[in-house]
């Protein structure tokens, strides 16, 4: 069945349900209307109580008169009234449909009516004699037809309930039938409701199927799309990429092209034939190709034939292609240099290829070739003199000692420098001076023999390096030949000149000895030469390193020194023997070596300088100074000795403003002692910083006046406020005439110039009276005071020195 | 002389205190001893009484406690007839009733037991009049129960035809 047909069946089967429900409805009606009639009045009921009330009328006309009864007129008159009521209702309503059924019935009825209306004259007038009786024999016949009556009331009421019920049960069973008939009706829709599910049911899961089935189809096609849009951009990109590949290499070309052809070195690539497959631009200029080189042609073949004079070019190319057969055939990969017998000079880079060919690039480094030997000359030799300098003499040495080591030879370096060679060339001027130099250089070359190297190691020093020394008296007969030759006269610029040298020895016997090492020692032998007797020669000795082995640990313990705290202050007292009181102390540096002990400023002072610590000595001695004169009685002042290298250092005012600074200490009590050789260096910036040092306050001194120059102009240039006369003149002082006029005439001049005057070194009684005598200002020794460290000092003098003072 | 003295004082105590209890309990006037032929006894749970321990009206004291009117179909009659009386529910407040249900005696005996609460509920009257005439005994008076029987379906039943007892002479609350 299909779901159309199953939906008409449905449709059926409703409206006939619907129809049913219906004439259920109408039937309940019915059946309603049913027992309204059942529920109809009584006729029974009616008829037997007019039949109860007849028989009560009746007893109460017959008690009526009878005494003892209770029965009055009223009693009566009631029970007739209500006897009326009820014969009025039998002749109306349902009753009147019984009565008419039956004749009898209805003469029954008249007949009560008149026998009522009869008696109702006989009731009124009840009290009448009789009138009861007669009432009563009135209604006595009656009694039977009412009873009658009321029988056949009860049998119809019973026949209409029969009937009544018979159509109750027609109804009942019509009712159960119709709601058999729903609940089938009900069963069937059911049923097919169920049908008519399953149906659908099935109707969706084929729509299901058949969805899915297209949501695969669907599900494939979209992939295939996809699949295909993919695909269709991969080949896309494939495309792009080629273009950009293609785009990329063209560039690349002619990126190759332009680098091939700007080269500067010339490139030949060639196959396992032979055959040129590229080559650029430089590669045909090099050669002189022209046009015959082309991809193709062999290098044999365009280089056959070639001729030194005509084609020099393609004859260096047959040299160099015949050096690169054995790199063709071992397949390796190298770079060699060819030299053509014309000086053309070619660098070749050869580099084989996969598949036999190889390339190769030539470049003609003729030109750098010779410029590089030129700057290596040029680097290892003496532009004046020619001779070789000190770094060729400094590999020669290097190589000539290794030889010497393995062969077990000996060789000397000999040092020199020529005398007086400054005096030349400050007197007759750099030129001569260079004249000379390459005259000496001549006369050199001719001493020495072949392998013998020559070098000027800067300024006025030559060395020589003897190479095969049989004997040291080689040496010696070397350095006198040398000696002998550099001493004879020169005729430079028609002007006679004569010079001298000393020589110095060192020899490479035993052991390998660093050049470094050998040089010096020729250098310390002739230092030793110059200082002994000029015009001579010296061998070096072990001992003279000695003695540069202790410089250098000085040296070495001195740098230490400042850090690890050797060095104290001892302060000599300067007394004013004409007020005899201690003005002032002057600060004097002490080493104390951890090992050695205290060590004199004369030994660790010129090191000090070399190497450089001067200044920050210098500095600790100023900064402590000042410190500790800080804490003595004031108008004590402190004196401290400025090195000259101190002056070069343009810190030194600084240094002075910031220890008194520091200290606190007044700087009119500070007092700076200078010696004239400071003066002698850079006049004029050492004035400025004397200047700007008393600018700040303090006191300058001229310190160890008498000895050197001792120029009066050193006097003049700057307003010293002290002169201290050099020890040396006190220590005679009592002795020699002489020095007491010198020192009479310092202290005289002294004092006309406004300057204090200090003699140092008193050591006597006596040379403190003389000196007293002389006008001394001042004086410092042993005589009043040793230097003692700063917590030692006494700041008054000894009451015994007071009164031999007073004395004299 | 003496026992009659004492009688007819205690018959006035009684009377005085039935008339306190009652004037008490229902808060209602006293009954008058009714001035024409009682037409209605109202016996059984009753506070107000004025004879015998029972209420006795007469045409006049039922119309004094108000009458209604109720115009209805009936079974006894062709056609709306139109009732007129007393409401049962005001009545058996001027009674002070205390039953639950009223016991209606007809004058040929017939009797009828109906709930209290339909008088209330119902609006139920005690029917003197019929189509503006005083109903004889000869015609279901002189006193008939009315129910309204268009306003409700429910009433449309033979429960209620049942209880609408004419020529009632008698009310018992039980």
């Amino acid at each position: 069945m299909s779901l159309r047909t199953l939906k008409l069946v449905l449709a059926v089967v409703i409206a006939s349900f619907l129809l049913s429900a219906v004439y259920i409805s109408v039937l309940v009606v019915e059946r309603q209307n049913a027992l309204k009639e059942v529920s109809r009045y009584n006729i029974s009921w009616l008829a037997s109580q007019a039949v109860s009330e007849f028989v009560r009328l009746g007893q109460r006309l017959n008690a009526y008169g009878i005494p003892g009864t209770g029965v009055d007129k009223d009693e009566v008159q009631l029970r007739y009234d209500i006897l009326l009521s009820r014969a009025k209702l039998l002749s109306d309503g349902d009753f009147q449909s019984f009565v008419e059924r039956d004749p009898e019935r209805q003469a029954t009825v008249k007949r009560l009516a008149e026998v009522l209306a009869e008696v109702q004259p006989l009731i009124d007038a009840i009290d009448a004699p009789g009138n009861a009786v007669r009432a009563y024999t009135l209604l006595q016949p009656l009694e039977t037809q009412l009873i009658d009556m009321a029988s056949a009331a009860n049998h119809y009421g019973g026949q209409r309930v029969a009937e009544d019920q018979h159509e109750l049960i027609r109804l009942h069973w019509l009712f159960s039938g119709l709601a058999a008939c729903l609940i089938l009706t009900g069963i069937v829709l059911l049923g097919l409701l169920g049908w008519h599910n399953r149906l659908l049911e099935r109707a969706q899961a084929e729509l299901r199927t058949l969805a899915g089935n297209l949501q695969a189809t669907s599900a494939e096609l979209e992939d295939a799309n996809k699949a295909l849009g993919l695909a269709y951009k991969e080949l896309q990109n494939r495309n792009e990429v080629l273009q950009a590949q293609e785009h990329e290499l063209r560039m690349q070309n002619e990126r190759f092209d332009a680098a091939l052809n700007n080269m500067s070195h010339g490139l030949c690539m060639v196959d396992g034939d032979g055959r040129i497959i590229v080559f650029n631009a430089r590669f045909s200029e090099l050669f002189g190709l022209n046009h015959r080189a082309k991809p193709g042609v062999t290098l044999e073949r365009l280089t056959r034939g070639a001729d030194r004079t005509d084609t020099p070019g393609l004859a260096a190319l047959r040299a160099i292609c015949e050096q690169q057969e054995e790199l063709i055939r071992d397949r390796r990969r190298a770079s060699f240099i060819q030299e053509e017998p014309g000086g053309e000079t070619f660098s070749v880079s050869h580099q084989p290829m996969t598949g036999g060919g190889w390339i190769a690039t030539y470049e003609d480094i003729t030109e750098r070739r010779r410029a590089e030997s030129q700057i290596a000359y040029m680097a290892h030799h003496d532009a004046l003199t020619d001779l070789a300098n000190r770094v060729l003499f400094r590999e020669r040495l290097d190589q000539a000692l290794a030889a010497a080591h393995r062969q077990g030879t000996t060789i000397a370096v000999l040092c020199l420098d020529l005398d007086r060679f400054k005096d030349v060339n400050d007197s007759l001027g750099h030129e001569t001076g260079d004249e000379l130099l390459k005259a000496v250089a001549d006369r050199l070359r001719s001493c020495v023999r072949d392998g013998d190297l020559i070098a000027r190691l800067g300024g006025d020093e030559f060395a020589v390096l003897q190479c095969t020394v049989g004997d040291p008296n080689d040496c010696a007969s070397l350095a006198a030949r040398i000696i002998n030759a550099i001493g004879a006269p020169y005729e430079v610029d028609g002007q006679e000149i004569v010079i001298g040298t000393s020589v110095g020895i060192a020899l490479a016997t035993e052991g390998r000895v660093p050049p470094d090492q050998l040089l010096k020692h020729a250098d310390l032998a002739l230092y030793r030469a110059k200082s002994d007797r000029r015009g001579t020669y010296r061998f070096f000795e072990p001992e003279m390193d000695a003695q540069l082995q202790a410089r250098r640990l000085l040296e070495a313990d001195l740098r230490k020194a400042l850090a690890n705290k050797e060095f104290t202050l001892a302060y000599q007292p300067e007394i004013n023997i004409r007020r005899h009181e201690i003005s002032g102390f002057e600060a004097l540096l002490r080493w104390k070596h951890p090992e050695r002990g205290m060590v004199s400023p004369a030994e660790f002072i010129p090191v000090a300088e070399d190497i450089g610590l001067i200044s920050a000595l210098g500095e600790w001695v100023i900064e402590q100074a000042c410190q500790e004169a800080a804490q003595w009685p004031d108008g004590i002042k402190v004196a401290v000795n400025l090195s000259p290298v101190q002056f070069r250092n343009r810190t030194l005012v600084e240094t002075v403003d910031r220890a008194l600074t520091q200290s606190g200490l007044c700087p009119s009590r500070l007092e700076l002692e200078i010696t004239e050789s400071v003066l002698l260096q850079d006049n004029e910036m050492t004035l400025a910083t004397l200047h700007q040092l008393r600018r700040l306050g303090v006191c300058i001194a001229m310190d160890d006046f008498g000895t050197g120059y001792s120029s009066l102009s050193y006097l003049r240039s700057f307003p010293f406020d002290k002169i201290k006369i050099d020890q040396s003149f006190i220590r005679e002082l009592t002795s020699r005439a002489d020095c007491l006029a010198i020192v009479q005439s310092i202290t005289r001049l002294g004092s006309s110039l406004g300057m204090i005057t200090t003699a140092e070194g008193v050591e006597t009684e006596e040379q403190y009276r003389h000196l007293l005598a002389a006008g001394c200002t001042e004086a410092q020794g042993y005589y009043f005071g040793y230097p003692l460290p700063a917590q030692d000092l006494v700041f008054s003098l000894y009451p015994e020195k007071q009164p031999k003072a007073a004395e004299a | 002389m003496i026992g009659a003295y004492v009688k007819r004082h205690i018959v006035i105590f009684a009377v005085a205190v039935a008339a306190l209890m009652g004037a008490g309990a229902a808060g209602a006037d006293p009954l008058p001893a009714p001035a024409d032929k009682p037409i209605l006894t109202i016996s059984g749970q009753i506070d107000t009484t004025n004879k015998d321990n029972t209420a006795q009206f007469d045409r006049a004291m039922l119309e004094a406690i108000g009458m209604e009117t109720i115009e209805t179909n009936t079974p006894w009659y062709n056609g709306p007839v139109k009732f007129e009386g007393v409401s049962l529910d005001k009545l058996m407040k001027r009674v002070g009733a205390k039953g639950e249900r009223a016991v209606f005696v007809a004058l040929n005996d017939y009797s009828s037991e109906i709930p209290m609460e339909d008088f209330s509920k119902y609006n139920v009257i005690l029917a003197l009049k019929r189509n503006g005439e005083y109903m004889p005994v000869r015609d279901k008076g002189p006193l008939f129960v009315i129910y309204p029987f268009d306003s409700k379906p429910e009433l449309k039943n033979q429960t209620f035809y049942g209880r609408s007892v004419w020529q009632v002479a008698k009310i018992i609350v039980k």
